[in-house]
Order: structure tokens, then C-alpha cells, then sequence
């Protein structure tokens, strides 16, 4: 049971990563990772909001009938990423300027939305907070290396020190949008290569997508497709 | 508003400040729905139809409902009930009505809710210093703003579902085949947009 | 019997949750926002203050200045002065100009202190969306110092950046508005 609880807080972290290797949450992967100060403060804010979910839509889902499901996880959600809009607001004004938009888009982030129905509305309160912190974890530390990468040699410096050498020889296109996409094509190549005895990932696009249950329509019309 | 504005605007959402390739919303669909060119281009134009109708609802909610009663920060939870009940409702009166339009445009509606860039263009609409840059929008503006911003995900798509048939047979490395070639391709995409920065301003100058 | 049980089920409470979840969020969100508003507006103040205390030092305070600028068209760009502070001890004046870019209109917000003489103490970019590498070097310690000590009659001889000439030059122009702006406070709102 132990090793079990153990296996649901860390399999976030590489196996089911939810950016590199479930895909979820690619926007504001891409979006925010240009400073790794940046990044961490998304992780941080897109973890809190998680946290939180998971820990109330599973307290809550016995009494959460099935139809009105997605309306409640929504409420819930735009709720918990409204409070830690404004506790950003008020006390870390840098994070909240840099973050801007993205911040109360974390609301459409396929993380949040897709943990809650793929784990927390059938697991117990322990194992849904688990859960989060993992997937919160590993969405974090992503972004966190990826934002490192695209800072140090785009921008030459790292958490805004500056680097020696890459200082004066960035290659600035790495903070721009397409040094976006390729670093993080790069990257989920890389654990392709180095986790190559993962379990198979679901198909991105049909069951792989959060939203599969609202529209099954699209899901087989789409996997018909293939 | 004038022609040369209106010109602006769009052409402004559509290429420069594209909302999938140099913003990064919307990027979901962007990936998982581009494999075929039908489906892009469905796809494209729901969220279309559904940008124009969330910006026609939530911009007067945000103006006459949330400004005047000092709920400001109700913006999201708004926004995001608007959207996702919009979504429903358009899916039914279509399956009533126009079953011609559901069979076609149908399955991709529900997949619209958690999509950042319906939410993102919303909210872009009502913030004075975000989009054009223009302050504060006009009703039509934001209107012109947001068949912009969809034009801009529909071009994204289009093209995107030209460059993938492509890749699909091409002989990639192992690790890179799917996901990751198809991102790197992105990026390449993502590069011809930045010829239009400065472009658009000093044509209508 | 199992047709009202069914109404109920299916229903009411289904009805009665998402309501009552509804409320409930509601609820909590005005009162984080009862907690939050006041900090949020003290954090607000304190950065715009610290922006102007580093464009115009030793200024000891600044009161606003309620008049609204006329727009400056300048090599055609539209530059707005927004705002314009008053120093309390009459060491000069803040003005905040968004004016256009390279990467769009109305994109760069300047904010530049001017000492009673009309020139430059020193400018300051609060945003922009110029390109990452070249026309952000505008944003850079090294070409915001070269206005430092400018006046209006010195404007041309600020040199731009080699490989970012459109957005030197839009900052120029939105200098220039500056500089109208000035004048336009001197002489009494004329």
C-alpha cells in the first residue's frame, strides 16, 4: 500500500510526466518557459491550483452528480485560479506582471481539467493530493529545465545572473516562439530515447486528450481517421 | 471605424501577433487535430464562430456587469462559465436546426471549452494593453480583433495540416518520430511568421 | 414514486450541488479579494513610486498633474503621454508616454524624468514588444543613458542602435513627445 502511494506521488515526475510524455499543458509550457524564474513561478502557481482541485473534487465527488460534472470542476477550478491570481497580485507583483495572461489561462490548462477526471474523481482525498503534487511536480520541474535551457543559451544568463561566456554570444531566436516548439520537440525526444521501456502512452488526440469523455463523437472520428 | 482600421486590426491578430505560432494559445488542437486537413479546417471554423460569439457576450458582460459592480476579479470564472455554456448551447441549436452544420462542425464544439485561445482572445478584448495595443477596444474592434485572431488559427492549421501529410512518411530518427519532429516542423513554421513584425503597421501608415 | 425519486435524482440535486458550489466560490472569492485589494493596490503604488524615484532621484515625493495632453503625431507615430507627475520639492517632472514600436502600435511604455531645465534625468522602459536581441536593446542600460542630459533642442544628436533603427527611432519620437509635453506643462496647459 505503502509502495503504492509512493508509485502514485512519483509517477508524475518521469513515467507519466505530464508534459513530455502525457502532452498535456503545452501552451503555457511553451509560453512561459522563456526565464526559468519565470517558469518556476507557472509551476508553482499551475501545482497550487492543482492541489487544490484534486483535493476537492475528491471530496466532493460522491456528491457532484455525473451530468453537471464539467460545470462544477470548472467553478471549482476558475475559483482556485482566481485567488492565486490575486495572491500573486499581491504579493509577488513581479511574477503576476510576468506571467500576465497566462496566468488565468492556467483555468484551460488540460492538466488540472484532465487530473481531475481521469484521477481524482475516483480516487480518496490522500491519493488524489498525491497525485497532484506529482503531476505538479513533474510539470513543474519540466518547465524548469526547459526555461533553463531557452534562458542560458537565448538569453545568456540563468535565474537573471549572467552566464560568462554565452553573455555576449546568446542565441536570442531559443526566447523567441520557435526556440519554443524546438526546444520542447528536443526535449521529448530525449526522454523517447532515455525512457524508452515507459509504458505506451495513449495516443495524443483521442483518449490522450482531457477532453475525451465531453466528445467521444470527436475522439472516434478522429482515431477512424488514423 | 475606418477600412485602413479594420485592416489593421485583423491583419495585426492574424500575423504578427498570431495566436498559436507567437503567442502559444490554443496549441492543443494545434497538434492533435491537424493531421488531416478537414479536420483542421473544421476545427478552425468552430472555434471561429465560437471566438466571434464568446467576444460578443463577454465583452458587454465585462463592461456593463463586472466594471459597474466592482467584480472584476469574478473575470475569469465568468468568462470561462460563458464560454463552456456557450459551447453547449451552440452545439444543441445546431443539432436541432442546422444538423447539415452538426455533422460537420459538431464533434470538435465540446473540445472548444479548453481552448486557450477562446478564453485568451476574451480576455485579451477587454485588457487595455494587451492585443493591438489599442486602449480600451470598441465593441467592434474587439469584434474585428477576434475574426482576426481566428482567421490566425485557422491559417496556423491549414498550413500546419499541409506541412504534417508531409512528415507523416518522411523517415525521421526513432526518438524523434511523432510528437517531437512535429514540434521542430512548428518551429520552423513558427520562424516565416516573424517577417510580418513591422510589416503591417507601415503598410497602412 | 419512482418517477419522483427519479425527477430528484436526475434534477434537483444535480441543480442544487452546482448551485450551491456556485455560492460557495463565490463567497470565498470576495473574500480574498476583500483580503487582497488593499495589498494589491499598496504593491501597485509602491512600483509605480519606485519607477519614478529611479528616473528622477531626490524628488520627495510626486504629485500628479491633471491635465490631459494633447496627442503627438511624430514621423508618424502617435505618441500619448498618460500620465505626468509633479516633483514636491520642484526637482522636475515624470512623465509616462506610450507612443509606438517596432513590434505594433502603442507598444512601448516609456517612463522619462525631466529636471526643471527641460532635460533628461533618466528614461525607463515599463514594456514593449519590440524584436528579442536587437530593438529590445532600447530597454538596455546602454542606450537609455545616452538621453540622460538631453534637451529638446539635442534630440538629433542621440545616435540610435546600429541594427535596430525603427525602434531608436520610435523611442525618439516618443522623446519628442515627451518634450512637447514639458513645454505644454510650462506654459500652463497651452
Amino acid at each position: 500500500m505503502k509502495g503504492e502511494r509512493l508509485k502514485t506521488l512519483t509517477k508524475g515526475i518521469i513515467l507519466e510526466n505530464p508534459v513530455l510524455v502525457l502532452v498535456l499543458g503545452t501552451c503555457p509550457t511553451l509560453a512561459t518557459s522563456t526565464q526559468a524564474s519565470n517558469a518556476f513561478g507557472m509551476g508553482a502557481a499551475a501545482t497550487a491550483v492543482l492541489i487544490c482541485s484534486n483535493v476537492f473534487i475528491s471530496l466532493l465527488r460522491r456528491a457532484i452528480s455525473d451530468k453537471v460534472r464539467i460545470p462544477c470542476y470548472i467553478v471549482l477550478i476558475a475559483t482556485f485560479v482566481t485567488i492565486v491570481q490575486m495572491i500573486l497580485n499581491a504579493f509577488a507583483y513581479p511574477i503576476y506582471e510576468a506571467l500576465g495572461l497566462y496566468l488565468p489561462l492556467i483555468v484551460v490548462n488540460c492538466i488540472i481539467l484532465g487530473r481531475a477526471e481521469a484521477f481524482a474523481n475516483k480516487h480518496g482525498v490522500l491519493d488524489s493530493a498525491l497525485d497532484a503534487i506529482g503531476m505538479g511536480l513533474g510539470f513543474t520541474l519540466t518547465l524548469f529545465v526547459m526555461a533553463s535551457i531557452r534562458e542560458i543559451f537565448g538569453n545568456g544568463t540563468w535565474m537573471g545572473l549572467p552566464i560568462p561566456v554565452l553573455a555576449d554570444n546568446h542565441i536570442s531566436i531559443l526566447t523567441m516562439a520557435p526556440g519554443g516548439f524546438f526546444v520542447f520537440g528536443c526535449l521529448i525526444a530525449c526522454v523517447n530515447k532515455w525512457f524508452k521501456n515507459k509504458p505506451k502512452k495513449k495516443d495524443f488526440g483521442c483518449e490522450g486528450c482531457p477532453s475525451a469523455s465531453l466528445c467521444q463523437a470527436a475522439g472516434r472520428k478522429e482515431c477512424e481517421a488514423k | 471605424m475606418t477600412i485602413k482600421l479594420f485592416c489593421t486590426i485583423i491583419l495585426t491578430a492574424m500575423f504578427v501577433e498570431n495566436y498559436v505560432l507567437q503567442q502559444f494559445l490554443g496549441i492543443c488542437p494545434f497538434l492533435g487535430v491537424s493531421k488531416k486537413l478537414d479536420s483542421a479546417f473544421g476545427m478552425s471554423v468552430a472555434v471561429i464562430f465560437v471566438m466571434l460569439l464568446a467576444t460578443a457576450v463577454t465583452y458587454p458582460i465585462q463592461h456593463f456587469i463586472l466594471e459597474a459592480l466592482g467584480l472584476e476579479y469574478m473575470q475569469t470564472i465568468v468568462f470561462i462559465l460563458v464560454i463552456a455554456a456557450l459551447v453547449q448551447l451552440v452545439e444543441i441549436v445546431l443539432k436541432k436546426y442546422v444538423p447539415a452544420l452538426h455533422a460537420s462542425l459538431g464533434v470538435y464544439l465540446p473540445l472548444i471549452t479548453t481552448n486557450c485561445a477562446v478564453l485568451g482572445v476574451c480576455i485579451d478584448n477587454v485588457d487595455t494593453y494587451m492585443g493591438t495595443g489599442i486602449f480600451g477596444l470598441t465593441f467592434g474592434q474587439a469584434l474585428t480583433y477576434s475574426l482576426g485572431a481566428g482567421l490566425g488559427f485557422l491559417m496556423a492549421m491549414v498550413l500546419f495540416s499541409g506541412v504534417r501529410s508531409r512528415i507523416e512518411d518522411n523517415d525521421a530518427p526513432p526518438s524523434f518520430k511523432g510528437m517531437p519532429i512535429t514540434l521542430i516542423s512548428a518551429a520552423i513554421l513558427s520562424v516565416s511568421f516573424f517577417g510580418f513584425a513591422g510589416v503591417i503597421d507601415n503598410i497602412f501608415k | 414514486m419512482t418517477k419522483t425519486k427519479n425527477v430528484r435524482e436526475d434534477f434537483v440535486k444535480p441543480i442544487l450541488v452546482l448551485t450551491l458550489i456556485c455560492l460557495v466560490c463565490s463567497g470565498l472569492l470576495a473574500y480574498v479579494n476583500k483580503i487582497t485589494k488593499p495589498i494589491i493596490r499598496e504593491t501597485e503604488e509602491r512600483i509605480a513610486t519606485e519607477a519614478m524615484n529611479e528616473v528622477l532621484p531626490d524628488a520627495g515625493g510626486f504629485a500628479k498633474i491633471d491635465v490631459s495632453f494633447p496627442d503627438v503625431y511624430a514621423n508618424g507615430d502617435t505618441n500619448y503621454v498618460t500620465e505626468a507627475y509633479k516633483a514636491n520639492n520642484g526637482n522636475g517632472y515624470v512623465f509616462q508616454v506610450t507612443g509606438d514600436g517596432y513590434g505594433g502600435k502603442k507598444t512601448m511604455k516609456l517612463i522619462v524624468g525631466v529636471d526643471p531645465d527641460g532635460k533628461i534625468v533618466e528614461t525607463k522602459t515599463l514594456s514593449h514588444s519590440e524584436t528579442a536581441g536587437m530593438g529590445s536593446k532600447t530597454a538596455g542600460d546602454d542606450y537609455r543613458f545616452r538621453w540622460t542630459g538631453v534637451d529638446a533642442s539635442a534630440i538629433d544628436t542621440v545616435d540610435g542602435i546600429s541594427g535596430a533603427t525603427f525602434s531608436s527611432g520610435h523611442y525618439k519620437n516618443s522623446m519628442r513627445s515627451v518634450f512637447d509635453a514639458f513645454a505644454y506643462v510650462m506654459n500652463g496647459g497651452k
